[in-house]
C-alpha cells in the first residue's frame, strides 16, 4: 500500500475531507473491545480450523459405532423372527391338527374289517 | 529479483561500492523491521493453523486497524463496519488452514473482510427497502465539520455508486493502489481506475460552490 498514485491539488483537499469524514476511532481501548468481540465469535464457532475431511473422519467413526449397533440390532430381531416362527409352526403342528387326526384313528379303530383287510390278514397267515 | 535486508540504522551503501547492487537488476530493499514483522505474522499464522486462538487473537490486534479501513470504505455506517470486520475475522479464522503462510496475510485478509463488507450493505438493502429510515446515517464522527459542507459531502457520497465510493475511500482515504483495490473488490484495475476518476470529478462538481479550493 502507498500513496503512490499521486493527486491533484483539489483532490487532495477532497482527500482531506474525505480522511475526516472516514477518520477511524483513535481510543485504544475501542480497537481492544473490537478484539474481544472478535475473539468471542472465533470462540463460539468452535474449532474450526478442521478440515472438512477430518470432520468427516470423526463423524465416520461415530458412524461406524451406530452401524455395528444397528447390525446387532438387526440380527437380534431377525433371530427372534425365525424363532417366533418356528414356534408357531410347531404349536400349529402339535395344537392345530390332532383332534382330527385322532377322530380319524378313533374312527378307523372302531370300524369293521372290510374284504380286502380279511383277505391280507389270510394270505399272510397261510 | 534481489532482496537486501538493511538493519535500521545501517547507512546504505555508496552507488560506486563493489558491494553495491547492480544497477541494471532490480532491488528491492527490506527493512529489517518489515522483515521482522512478516516473520512474527508467519509464525502467528501457522501457529492459528494448528488451532491456537491465541496466535489468532495476534493476527486479529494486528491487522483489525486495516482491517476496519477496507470495510468502511465499503459500508456507509461506523457500526455496518463494525459488523463487517467481526464477519471477516470469523470467516477468516475458518479458512485459516487454507490459507498458505508465505502470502501475505493482509491483502487475503483485506479480499474476505471486503467481501463480507459488500454482504452486510446487501442485507442493509434488504433491510432498508422494507423500513423508511427516520434519519440517514453518516458517515462523520467530528462534529467539527462545516455543516453545509458536510451535509453535500454526505449527500453526494450516497449518490455515488456502492462501488465508486468504496474506491474512492480506500484510494484517496486508505492509500490502496489501483491493483490491490481491484483485488479486493474482484474487479480489474482499470475499472478501479475509471470508478476513481469519476467519483472525484462528482464530488468535486458538487462540491465546488461549497468549497473553491476543491
Amino acid at each position: 500500500m502507498s500513496q503512490q498514485d499521486t493527486h491533484d491539488g483539489g483532490d487532495d483537499a477532497l482527500g482531506a475531507l474525505l480522511r475526516e469524514a472516514y477518520a477511524p476511532p483513535a481510543d485504544p481501548a475501542y480497537w481492544a473491545s473490537l478484539e474481544a468481540r472478535v475473539m468471542a465469535r472465533v470462540r463460539e464457532s468452535g474449532d474450526a480450523t478442521q478440515e472438512w475431511w477430518q470432520l468427516l473422519g470423526t463423524w465416520a467413526r461415530a458412524g461406524a459405532i451406530a452401524a455395528g449397533i444397528t447390525a446387532v440390532a438387526a440380527a437380534a430381531a431377525l433371530f427372534q423372527l425365525r424363532a417366533a416362527d418356528a414356534r408357531a409352526a410347531y404349536e400349529a403342528v402339535v395344537e392345530g391338527t390332532p383332534a382330527p387326526t385322532l377322530t380319524a384313528v378313533a374312527r378307523t379303530a372302531g370300524a369293521p374289517a372290510d374284504g380286502r383287510e380279511a383277505t391280507l390278514r389270510y394270505v399272510i397267515s397261510h | 529479483m534481489t532482496a537486501i535486508l538493511r538493519l535500521p540504522g545501517a547507512p546504505a551503501l555508496a552507488p560506486d561500492s563493489p558491494d553495491a547492487p547492480d544497477r541494471a537488476a532490480p532491488v528491492r530493499v527490506l527493512d529489517a523491521g518489515a522483515a521482522l514483522e512478516r516473520a512474527r505474522e508467519r509464525a502467528l499464522v501457522i501457529a492459528a493453523q494448528a488451532g491456537d486462538q491465541d496466535a489468532f487473537a495476534g493476527l486479529v490486534r494486528q491487522h483489525q486497524q486495516r482491517a476496519y479501513a477496507v470495510a468502511r470504505a465499503v459500508v456507509v455506517t461506523h457500526e455496518d463496519a463494525e459488523d463487517a470486520v467481526q464477519e471477516g475475522f470469523l470467516h477468516a479464522y475458518k479458512a485459516i488452514a487454507r490459507f498458505r503462510p508465505d502470502q501475505p496475510f493482509g491483502a487475503w485478509l483485506h479480499r474476505i473482510v471486503a467481501n463480507a463488507a459488500l454482504d452486510v450493505t446487501r442485507r442493509r438493502k434488504v433491510r432498508d427497502a422494507d423500513t423508511l429510515p427516520e434519519t440517514v446515517a453518516s458517515p462523520f464522527r467530528d462534529p467539527a465539520v462545516d455543516g453545509d459542507l458536510r451535509a453535500r459531502l454526505e449527500r453526494e457520497l450516497g449518490a455515488l455508486g456502492e462501488r465508486q465510493r468504496a474506491v474512492i475511500v480506500l484510494h484517496d482515504v486508505q492509500g490502496f493502489k489501483h491493483a490491490e483495490i481491484g483485488r479486493m473488490l474482484g474487479i480489474p484495475e482499470g475499472t478501479a481506475r475509471s470508478d476513481l476518476h469519476h467519483a472525484r470529478a462528482q464530488l468535486r462538481r458538487a462540491l465546488h460552490d461549497v468549497r473553491s479550493d476543491l
